[in-house]
């Protein structure tokens, strides 16, 4: 090969000037492939041991075996981008068929495939908010009790615009609708609320939140998460312009915080969309066949007019989240949402037996999570987390006197000995 | 070679949507925990047995073109074979945790991620890396939100960034998400930057200049000392796009050559899978005194004596904490990336060492100049490192591009650089060998070199024939629900006249 170039060595094809050419080491060792794989299991056996009672915002639930398998074909594992849609039909249509369950989880007409996660998705709507408000105004209301991580990609989002988050209250546990009604204005461009909520309350003031961001032709932006979105009522019946939340709830275990970001929207914002889309099309044997569509939207033709900077995406994980809700139909996936309901009903009674424990501490319902007072415990929250650590069991700390504490098929077999060990720890 | 890929369908379509199998409606407020007014009355999804599942993504799958179907040279997405053991390595149960553990109970994962921030730092030449942007556009926008913050932190008066015309659309689209004003750059005739034309370019206003190197050509930036210390001067930075990192890997480092933010691409560089569209990752490496803008959190590592250790990648007597840089930005995504991708990274770079790493570059260097030379096109600029821009002339690349298809193997980038004339941006990578460059060279010059005709009614061997993207977008459909029983079969076919670039 060399010889056909006309050169001595590879060496000779770097055009990279002395100067700044690298001929050092890095000092990274080769290791053989049974090396790595057994240093890296050493690695990872340094977690602790805990069954974890963890969520907000970050969910572990079942995922099938027919999801790890069929996700890990190569044909799909390894291919990129379907800039070729001829021969790249399946990823195509499997994209679709997330779409298409989004718009049935959503009702809304319009699902892209896909965002990061569900922090990035809200900064995406409160871009599009600004880029669709025909008004003047530039606020972005949100809720005081935010996931912190949430609130800060939003701001990184917005601060290249002309948009300005500010907050409004909660009251037990949900949205303050007294309060937001002050806080909403003609400045305001988008209203977001969530169901359920950071803490695991399940929103009942939605419709009312609608009205309020419709008043003042302001978006409404409905965040949950798509094992919530089975039973939940329909975000479009209750006014929903836009969806953002958490789909990698169905597909991913609990993977150290990596999700994909799941975004509906109207149909009036169809070319503001960011992100991929997939559409139908006709191919020359006339047959039904899928490709990308709208991509005049995107950087890469449309480059600082786009809609977003966003490339690579989530896709394969947008996969597997449509793999497992096919798994499950549409009685899997509405019981397992309301087995979140039931487990926290259940685990929250439990613990609201203990002495000196209180819980939940929102008298609303809840999904999956709910918080948890020992503030008439002898020991503060993190006194009782850590004690419960020694036990096994990893919770939430939220301020000095509460716990969250999340619940799915994952961990259930556990909660008689959290119980346990929450009655021991705050004796 | 001759290719057939696999083909279910009907008269009227491919393999059935699965709402079209079967599916079932039910109420989930009946009987629900929850009050009637809290809960919708009806959901229908598809409802098939899993076998049926299974065949049913089995033989979407096989409707699909993946690296291990055959070459992928898709130019910019360094689309190198996954090593297999990073899933299993990635799929370890004990790695599957939650991200608001404390630190003591998650020094695994803390260990994993300081050890990649610390080889991806060293691989770059920069100081400190932050693993949290989940793709390289993320990566953009995090090193430009790092800018930003750097200027304002200096109140430094910035209101622009300069982008070569031969950049990704990602770096357009970042630098306006961030609120700047986006100079374009024109490239120069030998399709480098043009230095005089970039010293009119930069001013005060200069935020930063986003840069490829070697750039979207494969052409290394000679000047790279001369554009640092002119951006530098006008007090910006110098931020560079990790896309073609692959052709640097151990022989030349971006913080050796004045970039003072860069990011990786660490599906193409470091053979995390493409996923079909993602997921990926996009850390971003910073200089010293940008260190202290990274997001949060950040991963330390201390010593047996309390001692915060800066450079201690593999090393057992290490506790790690995340912590906030003292001027931190705040976050680019919820929690801290994309994990599963990350920890594959990590173990390729462990596998490949020193020694790997610079044997990967060099035969991805070696194979595109092998793979230009077989080529019966003008390859305008050679040599080059990673990647070329073949031209297909007067024939349109997206017709070669569908030809090429009926060869067995993936087309390249097409008409992307926009100043090659119907490019081909071709980057086969290190993973090919001489026969399978060979065949990929046998595909450019039998698709190149075929009549109209043939090249009107390619591809016929794929699943699907030409595919109408115009009339797709002019009355989309973009869900089951949507789907109408004719779509589009009043229209006439049109190639799609739009580059198809692959990027960050």
């Amino acid at each position: 090969m060399l010889d056909d170039i006309g050169v001595d060595s590879e060496a000779e094809l770097f055009d990279i000037p002395d100067e700044v050419a690298f001929d050092g080491e890095l000092g990274i060792e080769q290791r053989s492939e049974r090396a790595v794989v057994s240093e890296l299991r050493e690695t990872f056996a340094q977690n602790d041991d805990l069954v974890e009672f963890l969520g907000r915002g970050h969910y572990s639930h079942y995922v099938p075996s027919l999801v790890d398998n069929l996700s890990a074909r190569s044909e799909f594992l390894t291919s990129y981008t379907q800039y070729q849609p001829e021969i790249t039909q399946g990823f195509l249509q499997a994209l679709f068929e997330y779409q298409s369950i989004l718009t049935e989880l959503t009702g809304l007409p319009v699902a892209n495939a896909s965002m990061y996660d569900a922090a990035t998705a809200l900064g995406e709507a409160a871009l599009l908010a600004e880029r669709v408000r025909a008004a003047s105004g530039s606020t972005v209301l949100v809720p005081e009790a935010l996931r912190e991580g949430k609130r800060e990609t939003l701001a990184n989002y917005v601060d290249g615009s002309q948009l300005t988050v500010e907050t409004y209250p909660y009251e037990e546990g949900t949205v303050d609708t007294d309060a937001l009604a002050d806080a909403v204005d003609d400045e305001t461009v988008l209203v977001y609320a969530e169901t359920p909520t950071v803490a695991g309350a399940v929103e009942p003031a939605l419709e009312t939140v609608a009205d309020l961001a419709d008043d003042t032709d302001a978006l409404f932006a409905y965040g949950s998460d798509i094992v919530a979105l089975g039973l939940l009522e329909e975000p479009a019946a209750v006014g929903a312009d836009v969806v953002v939340g958490e789909a990698a709830s169905l597909g991913l275990p609990a993977a150290d915080g990596m999700g994909t970001g799941l975004f509906a929207c109207r149909d009036d914002f169809l070319r503001q969309v960011p992100g991929r889309l997939v559409g139908a099309a006709e191919d020359e044997s006339s047959r039904r066949a899928f490709t990308l569509t709208l991509q005049t939207r995107e950087q890469h033709i449309r480059k600082e007019r786009a809609t977003s900077n966003i490339c690579t995406n989530q896709a394969w994980v947008a996969l597997r989240t449509a793999m497992h809700a096919a798994t499950l139909g549409a009685d899997g996936l509405a019981d397992l949402a309301d087995s979140s309901v039931r487990r926290a009903h259940g685990l929250a009674a439990e613990i609201d037996e203990i002495d000196g424990v209180a819980a939940p501490v929102h008298d609303r319902h809840h999904f999956r999570e709910f918080q948890v007072s020992v503030a008439d415990a002898p020991v503060d929250a993190s006194e009782t987390a850590a004690g419960l650590r020694d036990h096994g069991y990893a919770v939430h700390t939220v301020g000095d006197q509460r716990l969250q504490v999340c619940v799915t098929e994952t961990n259930e077999h556990a909660t008689d000995g959290l119980v346990a060990a929450l009655q021991e720890v705050t004796a | 070679m001759r290719y057939d890929q696999a083909r279910y369908g009907d008269e009227d379509r491919y393999q059935p949507l699965l709402s079209e199998k079967d599916s079932t409606t039910v109420d989930p407020g009946a009987g629900s925990a929850l009050p009637d007014e809290l809960t919708r009355d009806s959901l229908e999804l598809p409802s098939l047995s899993e076998p049926e599942l299974a065949r049913h993504y089995t033989r979407l799958s096989q409707m699909n073109w993946g690296v291990e179907s055959g070459s992928y040279p898709l130019g910019s997405c360094t689309m190198k074979y996954n090593p297999k053991f990073t899933e299993e390595v990635a799929a370890d149960e004990n790695a599957a945790i939650h991200p608001d553990r404390p630190d003591e109970t998650s020094q695994g994962n803390l260990k994993l991620r300081y050890d990649l921030q610390r080889y991806l730092a060293d691989i770059g030449g920069m100081s400190e890396v932050t693993l949290q942007p989940p793709a390289g556009a993320a990566g953009e926008f995090t090193g430009i939100t790092v800018a930003k913050a750097y200027h304002s932190f200096h109140d430094n008066d910035k209101s622009e960034v300069i982008v070569p015309a031969s950049a990704h659309g990602t770096n357009f689209a970042t630098a306006a998400m961030a609120g700047y004003d986006v100079v374009e750059l024109p490239s120069g005739e030998d399709g480098r930057v043009d230095f005089e034309a970039l010293e009119a370019a930069v001013s005060e206003d200069t935020a930063a200049l986003m840069l490829t190197n070697p750039n979207t050509v494969g052409l290394f930036e000679r000047d790279i000392v001369d554009i640092a210390e002119l951006v530098h001067d006008a007090g910006g930075l110098l931020y560079y796009d990790g896309a073609n990192l692959n052709a640097l890997l151990g022989r030349g480092r971006p913080g050796d050559m004045g970039f003072d933010i860069m990011h990786y691409n660490v599906h193409k560089t470091f053979a995390t899978p493409h996923g079909g569209g993602g997921p990926g990752a996009g850390p971003v490496g910073v200089v010293s005194e940008l260190a202290e803008f990274l997001p949060t959190p950040h991963v330390r590592a201390r010593d047996e004596d309390g001692e915060i250790i800066t450079d201690g990648a593999n090393r057992a007597d290490l506790t790690y904490e995340r912590y906030e840089p003292p001027e931190s930005i705040g976050k680019v995504h919820g929690f801290d990336g994309n994990w599963l991708v990350l920890a594959k990274a990590y173990a390729y770079i462990a596998r490949l060492g020193d020694e790997g790493l610079r044997d990967a570059s060099a035969k991805a260097t070696l194979n595109a100049n092998y793979l230009a030379e077989q080529l019966e096109m003008d390859v305008p600029y050679g040599p080059f490192h990673h990647e070329f821009a073949a031209t297909a002339g007067e024939t349109d690349a997206a017709d070669v591009a569908k030809r090429m298809l009926d060869f067995g193997v993936h087309p390249p980038t097409t008409k992307w650089p926009e100043f090659v004339p119907e490019a081909m941006l071709t980057e086969p990578t290190e993973v090919e060998g001489q026969t399978e460059l060979d065949d990929l060279a046998a595909a450019f010059n039998a698709a190149v070199g075929d009549d109209e005709e043939a090249l009107a009614a390619a591809p016929s061997r794929t699943a699907a024939s030409r595919i109408d993207q115009v009339s797709a977008a002019r009355d989309p459909q973009l869900s089951w629900h949507a789907l109408d029983d004719n779509v589009g079969t009043d229209s006439e076919r049109t190639a799609a006249d739009e580059p198809v670039a692959g990027d960050d």
